[in-house]
């Protein structure tokens, strides 16, 4: 990396992507099931290796493996497979693509499986945490696809790979490659599960973003691949036009919730899109139905546009995938906006009249323009993406 | 590519009898509020961000960059030996620290940094992706200056820190937070200029990449000790315009940060070259020149 060229505006297009959730195994299941509302009753997950035996609602992927290790694997194959069957890349591209991944698990359900299995067969000796988490994806996509260029595992909680989309952009924009490969996971794990148990963020059955009835989230798992590749302004498909990210300092495990940093980074997005509100047509909402984030979501909106567009929440059929969310649901939006379509807001029915919008309760048919969407994390970080669609 | 306009932190090898250093009156001393239910990894983060920043002209829009190995080491096994020993779930303020970014929120609080704000991890590499993300951003105009950390701390016991290491048994372990703040290339104020940063796939790339280098220029070469267990005796030996350079660090993943930041406290004017190992068999430089060596 050297000699850096400035061109922050610098057309960005996403080529090529691949999925696995628990809505099936590729873009066009995960888009079947979205515009059917099929599968947005999440299971049942138990962990039964706790003091007292917890249940979570959990939105599990069908058909991988159960070994942590082995479930990861199976995970990057479906979703890396897909991407390179749309766009295949040669050894030669693929030993200097900079790869950015993004999660919140990383090889934590690994090493929790590695302790206690040293901790059954001996307590003296067993070391926890026993491996370095933040290289298996990595390593995993150097061994398996040959992907050996500069990696970056980037952890910023939910908004991990919306940042990752950022920051491989400015690796095209910047000039240091051609292209760069987006990868987001996220895997169960007992860390992630209890965590979220303990912190009673989680939802008792179904998860309604929005909804005067929501009561917390439903954790998910999957997997999502993005291949982002330079480009002219005029070629036809979906397009990275801009985005920005922030860190409100107001509460780590919340953005303020009088929408103001909320706000601040849809209009820097937007600012450093050189688009105005206006020419948003819809927003794909962050949306995760706990109390404070979707009040402080929708007073973002209430705040940042004169008349907040139609927008709609993915995480209720997908379960929210966390650090991997950004990708996931980038992918699934650019792909119905192919389509002409955006589904409704999943698992919504009844408005709540203090939040002061309402989320789609259709099926949208839309066409090319800006599209806006928000991931919001722990630790205050925000970020806002605007993608073009264009014919 | 990028100029260093800033540096500081802090480093300690650990003392294998006295166990790790009490960071609290450090960490009270480098807050202007008062954090509570910080770990360790982030009072160390807090400490050396405020010792880089001291008396440096941060612009508002700086972003903040932490790179890190292992992130919050000491409360992850924590978390996980209660966990997995005792059925335990995990408290909510250990839970929340588990997050890597959770010490980029207490430092951006600390210091009133509002933008962006990234973790990133690269083994050993992590100050070297950090500089990278920080690069890329600046090139964009995301931000016109970036605060980049590397924090990594060492965990008791001792071998098992090894282990997670790959270090030998017995090697001087130390830990370290070591900081940037760094700013577009051609300020007349800089400390060093950062010229060139690379990801090698291999020893024979490293060659290749060393084959590009001026050979009528004298440059230092910083490496871990666990990069150097990780290259030939004889890869460097083909280039005489490489001249070792010794940090006097112990062991430990920020060594390159760290190295870098000695280099630059010693008045050397050559242009150091900092080659830092990754457990993949690939090699990832940094090639800074002093001020004065221009």
């Amino acid at each position: 990396m050297k000699d850096l060229k400035r061109s922050a505006t610098a057309p960005v297009r996403i080529v090529a992507s691949g999925i696995v959730s628990a809505l099936g195994n590729g873009k066009r299941s995960n888009l079947t099931a979205l515009f059917n509302d099929i599968a947005t009753v999440p299971g049942r997950l138990s962990l039964p290796h706790f003091e007292a035996p917890i249940e979570v609602p959990y939105q599990a992927v069908l058909g991988a493996p159960e070994s942590a290790e082995g479930r990861m694997h199976w995970l990057l194959n479906q979703a890396i497979g897909e991407l390179l069957a749309e766009h295949p890349l040669t050894l030669e591209q693929r030993a200097t693509i900079p790869v950015f991944i993004g999660s919140s698990c990383w090889g934590i359900g690994i090493a929790e499986e590695g302790y206690r299995q040293q901790y059954h067969d001996n307590p003296e000796t067993a070391i926890p945490l026993p491996l370095d988490g933040f290289s298996q994806i990595s390593r995993y996509l150097q061994q398996q696809f040959s992907f050996h260029g500069a990696d970056f595992a980037l952890n910023t909680a939910c908004t991990a790979t919306a940042n990752a989309i950022l920051s491989a952009a400015a690796a095209i924009r910047t000039g240091v490659s051609d292209h760069a490969l987006v990868v987001g996971l996220e895997i169960r794990n007992d860390t992630t599960l209890a965590g979220f148990h303990g912190m009673q963020l989680l939802a008792q059955k179904n998860m309604r973003p929005f909804d005067r009835q929501r009561d917390g989230l439903v954790l998910g798992e999957g997997c999502g691949a993005i291949l982002l590749s330079k480009c002219e302004s005029d070629n036809p498909g979906v397009l990275l036009q801009g985005g920005a990210s922030n860190c409100d300092t107001f509460s780590i495990s919340a953005s303020n919730p009088d929408g103001s940093t909320i706000a601040a980074v849809m209009a820097d997005a937007l600012d450093r899109s050189g688009i105005a509100p206006s020419d948003i047509q819809a927003i794909k909402a962050h949306g995760t139905a706990t109390p404070l984030n979707d009040v402080g979501e929708a007073a973002g909106m209430r705040r940042a546009f004169d008349n907040v567009p139609p927008f709609f929440s993915l995480k209720a059929a997908l379960g929210h995938t966390l650090g991997s969310c950004g990708v996931m649901e980038t992918l699934l939006v650019a792909a119905a906006l192919l389509e002409g379509r955006l589904p409704a807001s999943a698992g919504f029915s009844e408005p709540d009249p203090v939040l002061g919008v309402v989320p789609m309760s259709q099926p949208l048919a839309v066409g090319p323009g800006h599209y806006l969407l928000n991931f919001f994390g722990f630790g205050g970080n925000n970020s806002s993406l605007i993608i073009r669609y264009q014919v | 590519m990028l100029d260093i306009i800033a540096i500081g932190g802090q480093y300690q090898t650990v003392d294998p009898d006295q166990g790790l250093a009490n960071l609290r009156a450090a960490a009270t001393a480098a807050c202007r509020e008062r954090f509570r239910r910080i770990d360790r990894f982030t009072q160390m983060a807090l400490i050396g961000s405020a010792q880089c920043i001291d008396g440096a002209d941060v612009k508002h829009d700086a972003g903040l960059y932490i790179g890190s190995r292992f992130a919050s080491l000491g409360n992850i096994t924590k978390v996980h030996e209660q966990m997995i020993c005792s059925g335990v779930v995990p408290k909510p303020a250990n839970f929340i620290n588990t997050l890597s970014n959770s010490a980029g929120y207490f430092v951006a609080r600390n210091l009133g940094l509002r933008h962006r704000n990234l973790f990133v991890s690269r083994g050993d590499a992590s100050v070297v992706a950090a500089l990278q993300l920080a690069a890329m951003d600046i090139g964009t105009g995301a931000v016109s200056q970036a605060l980049v950390g590397a924090v990594d701390e060492a965990v008791l016991p001792l071998e098992h820190h090894r282990f997670r290491l790959g270090l030998e048994t017995g090697t001087e372990v130390g830990e370290g937070s070591h900081w940037f703040l760094v700013a577009p290339e051609g300020r007349a104020d800089s400390l060093a200029s950062i010229t060139d940063m690379a990801t090698l796939v291999d020893e024979r790339a490293l060659d290749q990449w060393l084959n590009q280098l001026d050979p009528a220029t004298e440059y230092r070469v910083s490496l871990s000790p666990w990069t150097q267990q990780r290259m030939t005796s004889s890869c460097l030996q083909n280039w005489p315009m490489l001249k070792g350079f010794d940090p006097a660090l112990a062991a430990y993943p920020g060594h390159a940060a760290g190295a870098l930041i000695r280099y630059l406290q010693s008045g050397e004017n050559s242009p150091l070259i900092v080659i830092a190992a990754d457990t993949d068999g690939r090699f990832h430089t940094v090639v800074t020149w002093p001020k004065a060596a221009f």
